[in-house]
């Protein structure tokens, strides 16, 4: 299971969603809305993510390992409320994002030095 | 719960379930939350971009995770390994495979489907087509919809009359709302030099003409103003047709003179090929256009001479109702200017309109026509498929049990209802081209713009899309049911027992009520036309067209009226030696030419109170014409050659204007006053004929009058010839003389009679074959639809019929038992098809003629004609029953 993962990691970069997801995850457990959030600050507003595009990306990712449901619980939750989900990196996941990051930077580079040759 | 987080939940509900199931209470907590914080934020527009966020969410998300399900779906096939590649695709392939593999084990459902959609949708592409060249698509010129026809106002009236020439010009400096006006006139000259003289349609056009149009030469230009003033030069424009004709392309024709009448003519421009007309302003075929220069001073000066058609272009974003109350406010203005001459006002109406005219009232039912023709092939595909999906139910219900999902399977069906649709609509593309071609190489005359009718991409798009949705929605309904999951009974069943075909045999059997109600009104619908037809073809026109040939000749070019009557003299005289002729005559407006002459009688003698109302047709005619002509003599005399120009006046009436004008007194000797020209003419009544149809060949009893041709000649006239029976044509020895005794004129026309009475009820022949047509195929189509519902429950009940002749029932009484289920839709479908017919034949009240919408023969004569197509198609089933083999079926269980 983990090897696939990689593999089908390593071959495919992530959408945007599902990166700054796991990013959003990288230090820990999150809820759904948090994740949102959190999204949101990264990318500076760029990326909104509403609850459909987030729960369909958390279950992609959740298929393919790369997060789980944790144990964690809700302290601020009033008790007539529902239990809040949380979300957590796996080791696969960790890896993926570790992958994606690698691929990000290379592309800069490249991008970098591209643009740096080919400005006169 | 607040309204907003239960509408939210509503909206939840276009997630597939699984999802739904999953995270319904997370995206609802989510929900809360982010409204709570968009709350707290507040700021102007921040509950809208709340709900743009969620909105925006859903519409994304929604497709792609019923996109995400199906992919699933996909995977988890387990008839098919599991396979990452391109699982839709291949799906795809595989139901295309499956479903030509199909096709070829039953080829003659194949065949007899697409013929059917093809049928249907091959007619109904052609009269689109039609509709859409003539009555919906723009006029071909530029912004075509500011284009104006104006006209004199009646009141009550939807008409618009021609103006006068100084009121259209000081239209055109007064009224803002046109950015130009343009007036004319249309008319025929005579072409001549080198090649022999011809007759073309014309127009006298002011400078505004083709800019009005938005048209401009192909080559030289159009008139300037100045060749709107009297004593310009003499120049003229030629359309491309002629151009190409006359003077095969040519560039050098610019600036070269050219002969009409006459005169010489210099050619300034050549339009370009694309350039039609405007039918509106009466130049269907105009290819030779002439300045406003050329008229006579006291018509172009006359205002009380209304003569002119006028159209103008409207400003851009003036309306035509601005335009209208700019119109009031001109006439107003002209009243004041001009007490002396009568009130006149004025009025426009879009340019397309007017082009149209009322030709909708024969095109619509076309059209109506061929959408139930469309219906009925609709409702036989959807039989067929329903008789297919039923005949592979095993084959479906196998399918489940090794684990094809529904989804799935209605793929399959749906993917088959695709081949049969495209497959459909290319065969029906190539119908609808013929059709169009056929359409318009027929058309009687009557249909403007037909020269725009072609299958277009917007056509061929609507055939397309007919054509899929016709399959697929009826690929569809069979697809549902036949995936529904009864899998044992269809196991077990095999395909032979009644049990699961109840349902399917019902809807067929509807289908084939809906059938023939349809094609019951189609049939009554031609027969109609049919009846209408065959009354007007025996119609007694009053003369008598068999033997009769016509050499219509123009005497033209200012010559003295003595002259004329020479020569047609003549001309006649000469006629009547030529072996083989037995009478001949000559007349100014021959009957159902379309020329005709209407006058006033102003005063009757020793009816000091008479007054006319409507006129009176009249022509002249030399002494032969009557006997040429046929026309029966009812008393008194005709005109001999007592009858001089030195002689008192005389005319010859007709039954319907004696009646008018003497009521039941004798009418011989009695005088009446009419203006022959600019004179009133006092005319002695030397005699009476029979009544002759002059106009069309529907309209009966309209008063006309008959002049010597020697008292008052005129410069056209058609020699009417009447031969003894079965001789070859005299008309090419009479061409051939006129050629030789006067070269310069041209021949108008050169037909037989009989041609000539064709031809004027080409029309009502026309609507009539083509809804024939329709009712033809459509009794096809029904006749399919009985005959496969019939034979595939006979299939299906084979075991019973084997049963009952088993224990001795008679081929006979099968035979009854099969034809009895057949005559049980019939007689439904025809009761229902004759209270839609009763209405909706209404429409077809422009084309009948002589015969009521819900005319009882006829109405009796379509029940003949549907019950009998329904006993054919149900016969061959039934008695393919009585010839079963019991011990045969019997052994088999």
């Amino acid at each position: 299971m983990e090897t696939k993962t990689r593999q089908r990691v390593g071959a495919k970069p992530l959408t945007p969603a599902v990166f700054y997801a796991l990013l959003a995850l990288a230090n820990g457990p999150l809820h759904g809305y948090a994740i949102s959030q959190e999204v949101e600050s990264l990318t500076d507003g760029d990326l909104r993510m509403g609850p459909g595009t987030l729960y369909g990306s958390l279950q992609r990712i959740q298929q393919s390992g790369l997060v789980v449901e944790s144990g964690a619980s809700d302290e601020t939750s009033a008790p007539h409320e529902a239990r809040r989900r949380y979300y957590a990196l796996t080791g696969a996941g960790r890896l993926a994002l570790e992958t994606e990051v690698r691929r990000l930077e290379r592309a800069v580079r490249a991008a970098r030095t591209r643009v740096v040759l080919g400005s006169p | 719960m607040h309204a907003s987080e239960a509408f939210y939940r509503l909206l939840l509900r276009a997630y597939p379930k699984r999802f739904r199931l999953r995270y319904e209470q997370d995206m609802v907590r989510w929900f809360l939350d982010h409204q709570a914080v968009s709350r707290r934020q507040g700021g102007p527009m921040s509950g809208a971009r709340f709900w743009y966020l969620i909105l925006a969410d859903l519409v994304t998300s929604v497709p792609a995770q019923h996109v995400n399900v199906m992919k699933r779906d996909v995977r988890q096939r387990p008839t098919q390994p599991r396979n990452r590649g391109e699982p839709v695709m291949e799906t795809c392939l595989q139901d295309t495979k499956v479903a030509l593999r199909s096709f070829v084990r039953s080829p003659a459902l194949f065949v007899l489907i697409v013929t059917t959609l093809a049928v249907g949708i091959g007619f109904a592409t052609t009269i689109y087509s039609v509709i859409d060249g003539v009555l919906l698509a723009p006029l071909p010129y530029a912004d075509s919809e500011r284009l104006a026809k104006i006209g004199t106002a009646s009141e009550g009236e939807d008409r618009l009359y021609a103006m006068s020439a100084p009121d259209a010009f000081d239209l055109e400096e007064q009224v803002a709302a046109f950015s130009r006006v343009a007036v004319s006139q249309g008319t025929r000259v005579t072409v001549r030099g080198d090649d022999a003289p011809e007759i073309e349609a014309a127009a006298v056009v002011s400078s505004g003409f083709f800019e009005v149009l938005g048209a401009e030469p192909l080559m030289g230009r159009a008139f300037g103003r100045e060749e709107d003033v009297a004593g310009a030069p003499h120049v003229v424009v030629l359309g491309h047709g002629l151009w190409q004709r006359r003077w095969g392309g040519d560039r050098a024709i610019l600036g070269q003179a050219v002969t009409l009448g006459r005169t010489p003519f210099t050619v300034i421009g050549v339009m370009p090929p694309d350039f039609l007309p405007p039918e509106a302003l009466g130049q269907r075929d105009a290819e030779i256009w002439l300045p406003f220069s050329l008229i006579d001073s006291s018509l172009r000066e006359s205002r009380s001479d209304g003569w002119l058609q006028v159209m103008g272009r409207l400003r851009a974003n003036v309306s035509f109702e601005q335009a209208h109350t700019e119109l009031a406010a001109f006439a107003a203005r002209r009243s004041a200017a001009y007490p002396e001459i009568q009130e006149r006002s004025f009025g426009l109406s879009p340019l397309h309109r007017e082009t149209i005219g009322r030709i909708g009232d024969k095109l619509l039912p076309l059209f109506g026509a061929v959408g139930l023709l469309l219906a009925i092939a609709c409702a036989n595909v959807a039989n067929l498929l329903l008789v297919r999906a039923e005949t592979r139910g095993r084959e479906m219900a196998l399918r489940t049990a090794i684990g094809a999902s529904r989804s799935r399977i209605v793929r399959q069906l749906m993917t088959e209802g695709l081949i049969l649709g495209l497959v459909g609509s290319v065969f029906g593309a190539v119908i609808a081209a013929t059709g169009v071609k056929v359409f318009v190489a027929l058309n009687p005359g009557d249909i403007p713009r037909i020269a725009e009718v072609d299958v277009d991409g917007k056509v061929l798009a609507f055939a397309f899309l007919v054509s899929i949705l016709t399959s697929l929605v009826f690929g569809l309904i069979p697809a549902l049911r036949g995936s529904a999951p009864n899998l044992t009974g269809r196991l077990k069943d095999g395909g032979r027992g009644l049990g699961t075909g109840m349902s399917h045999q019902r809807l067929r059997g509807g289908l084939v009520v809906l059938e023939i109600a349809v094609a019951f009104v189609l049939v009554v619908g031609a027969g109609l036309l049919i009846n209408s037809f065959v009354r007007l073809q025996n119609v007694d026109m009053g003369f008598d067209a068999r033997n009769v040939e016509i050499l219509g000749v123009a005497h033209s070019g200012g010559t003295a009226p003595e002259a004329t009557v020479a020569f047609f003299d003549h001309l006649v005289e000469h006629a009547a030696s030529v072996p083989g002729v037995v009478a001949a005559g000559a007349t100014s407006n021959l009957p159902l030419s379309g020329q005709f002459a209407m006058n006033r009688i102003e005063e009757v003698e020793g009816r000091p109170d008479y007054v006319d109302d409507g006129g009176v047709y009249y022509q002249h005619v030399t002494s032969g014409f009557f006997r040429a002509m046929g026309i029966a003599l009812r008393q008194g005399r005709v005109f001999d050659r007592t009858d001089r120009p030195d002689t008192h006046a005389v005319a010859v009436v007709n039954e319907s204007m004696a009646r008018k004008l003497f009521g039941t007194a004798d009418p011989i000797g009695r005088r009446f006053q009419s203006s022959d020209g600019d004179e009133e003419t006092w005319h002695e009544v030397i005699g009476v004929v029979s009544d002759v149809r002059t106009l069309e060949v529907s309209r009966a009893g309209s008063p006309e009058m008959y002049l010597a041709f020697n008292q008052s000649p005129r410069a056209r006239m058609d020699v009417v010839l009447r031969t003894e029976a079965g001789l070859p044509s005299v008309l090419p020895a009479m061409r051939d003389y006129l050629r030789g005794i006067r070269p310069d004129l041209p021949v108008r026309r050169s037909i037989r009679m009989e041609d000539f009475v064709a031809d004027a009820i080409v029309a009502p022949r026309f609507y009539t074959l083509v809804l024939g047509s329709f009712a033809g195929v459509a009794l096809l189509l029904a006749l399919v639809g009985i005959y496969g519902t019939l034979a595939y429950s006979v299939s299906r009940q084979k075991h019973e019929f084997g049963v009952r002749l088993a224990l001795g029932a008679s081929g006979t009484s099968v035979l009854t038992m099969v034809l009895r289920r057949g005559l049980r839709l019939v007689l439904m479908g025809i009761v229902l098809g004759f209270g839609v017919a009763l209405v909706a034949t209404r429409v077809l009240a422009s084309l009948v003629f002589g015969v009521t919408t819900t005319d009882g023969t006829t109405m009796a004569l379509g029940v003949v004609a549907v019950l009998f197509t329904a006993f054919i198609a149900s016969m061959l089933p039934a008695l393919r029953a009585t010839q079963l083999d019991p011990v045969a079926i019997l052994h088999r269980e």
